[in-house]
């Protein structure tokens, strides 16, 4: 009786621990997200690192060596891209062309109408609504994009962060288990080395999985004329992450986009076509090489922890949802499987 | 709890750290710079006479050097103590090259200083340095090997005196049979 009253204080107080945690983590929101994303960054580099070591550089130069390596790849995808990316968000700013919009939107109409009105439905005003949508949604839109002051504050903050955590990660992990007491020590020692090899493979399977289909859309949405097709393929490659609802949300948007911006339909069907060729090439070739073991979220475990992040860390969040539920999830999973090997609970 | 302070507050003196591994026998063919590179894989951790390091059927990833202390080796269902482990001596070497459950228990029998080797850092140091990761392997290996001589003779002795006690209680039967005829006349 005793032990089993000792057992929920310690759940309870474990559990008071776990939210003061959460909250305080909330309350810092953006240097969390940037340490997160800077953690991630250093966990995918960190075995580029170490194969440079193997060939007989010392950390500190083995890292440096990295680290130039990205910033050099980062630095010519940004000269190419930004001012693409720069042209698409300026010309998104300023508007669609609305009388392009409007027409194709009046042309459904029209069409919905005639088809409809066997049923007894006359007018369907679609695009009082969608214009309706469109005010009652876009303040909601912008709080979610940072600020731009901050956005590069983060950018100039993130190298730092990275280049420490890929140089001394190790000596990190090792101050942290030098703490743990020794009751717990080869537990932890367990776990952290399990959820490590699910991790690891996870990550990187995830960049490389999400860097294909974000050229291929970009590629193919060029091909077929869509406009901002770099933001769009960007979009898609991220979104990536996500099970099921991923892929149709790139599709959604670009088809959206497409419509909108051309007024025109006869763009839909091959839209569709390449991304369903994507998602095909990324489900047979790419994801069973480079995920070799998949680390499984159920979508609707995804869906919630999009609205929290979202809620709570903003825009960057929403991207980091994925992978960190996915650290968590691991972690959590490995913890509990040894807790009951070593006996502990 | 004391074990706990002198994990966290333990000495960093570079010099004593190099002096006492390369007292250890597996180490002592390594250069100073070889050293500092194993010694940054390694956990140096302080126990307690009386602590357990770890238990009969938990998953073993690696194993120990006792630096300073007498570790007692147990097994566990019946408590027989199976060897006594003193400075320089290691063991849990199974588990570092091959993850398996734990064949005994580990115990600390006075106040021990134990650095562990565990197999993730062992496979990231052949990864980076497979020159120096063979040459902290091969005396382990030819350790464990001898071990493994040692382990094979006891073997054979038992099985001779194995062999001589079945021989014998069979003969001793049979005279015991004779006695038995002979009574019986």
């Amino acid at each position: 009786m005793e032990k089993s009253v000792a057992l929920w204080i310690r759940i309870v107080l474990l559990a008071i621990l776990a939210v003061g945690v959460f909250w305080v983590l909330a309350a810092m929101g953006e240097v969390v997200t940037l340490v997160v994303i800077a953690a991630l960054l250093a966990y995918i580099f960190d075995p580029l690192a170490s194969l440079l070591e193997a060939r007989g550089l010392g950390r500190t130069v083995a890292t440096t060596v990295v680290f130039i390596g990205t910033t050099l790849i980062l630095g010519v995808l940004v000269v190419l891209l930004l001012p693409l990316i720069v042209a698409e968000v300026r010309a998104i700013q300023t508007g669609f062309d609305m009388e392009q919009a409007r027409a194709a939107i009046e042309d459904v109409e029209g069409w919905l109408e005639v088809q409809l009105a066997a049923l007894g439905v006359e007018d369907l005003d679609i695009l009082g609504a969608v214009q309706q949508f469109i005010v009652t949604n876009v303040d909601q839109v912008v709080t979610y994009v940072p600020n731009v002051v901050v956005l590069l504050t983060q950018l100039a903050l993130l190298p730092f962060i990275l280049f420490f955590l890929l140089k001394d990660g190790r000596r990190i992990k090792k101050g942290f288990i030098n703490l743990v007491p020794n009751r717990y020590f080869e537990f932890t020692l367990n776990v952290l080395h399990k959820t490590d090899v699910q991790l690891g493979n996870y990550l990187r399977g995830q960049l490389i999985a999400s860097s294909v289909v974000a050229l291929l859309s970009i590629a193919a949405l060029w091909l077929l004329n869509v406009d901002y097709y770099v933001l769009i393929g960007l979009f898609a490659g991220l979104t990536n992450m996500i099970p099921y609802l991923g892929p149709v949300a790139g599709a959604t948007v670009a088809v959206l986009i497409s419509v909108v911006t051309t007024g025109r339909f006869d763009t839909v069907l091959p839209i569709i076509a390449a991304f369903v060729i994507i998602q095909t090439i990324d489900n047979v070739g790419v994801s069973p090489i480079v995920l070799a073991r998949n680390v499984k979220l159920h979508p609707l475990l995804i869906l919630l922890t999009l609205i929290v992040a979202g809620k709570f860390f903003g825009f960057l969040g929403l991207l980091l949802a994925v992978p960190v539920t996915a650290v968590i999830k691991v972690f959590l999973q490995e913890t509990v499987t040894n807790l009951r090997s070593y006996r502990l609970a | 709890m004391d074990s706990l302070w002198g994990n966290i507050f333990k000495r960093e003196d570079q010099q004593d750290t190099y002096g006492l591994l390369k007292k250890i026998p597996i180490f002592e063919k390594m250069s100073r710079r070889e050293l500092d590179a194993v010694e940054r894989i390694m956990y140096r951790r302080e126990y307690r006479r009386g602590d357990v390091i770890f238990r009969q059927g938990e998953p073993g990833v690696g194993m120990y050097v006792v630096q300073h202390g007498t570790v007692s080796i147990i097994f566990e269902p019946t408590g027989q103590v199976l060897a006594e482990l003193h400075d320089g001596d290691f063991f849990g070497e199974i588990a570092l090259l091959n993850e398996t459950p734990r064949s005994a228990m580990a115990k600390a029998k006075t106040d021990c200083t134990l650095w562990g080797l565990f197999q993730p850092e062992l496979l990231d140091l052949l990864g980076r340095d497979p020159r120096l990761g063979v040459k902290l392997l091969l005396p382990l290996a030819k350790i464990a090997g001898q071990r493994l001589i040692g382990a094979d003779r006891q073997v054979d002795a038992l099985r001779r005196a194995l062999a001589q006690y079945t021989s014998q209680t069979e003969s001793g039967s049979e005279n015991h049979d004779g006695k038995e005829r002979r009574a019986v006349d």
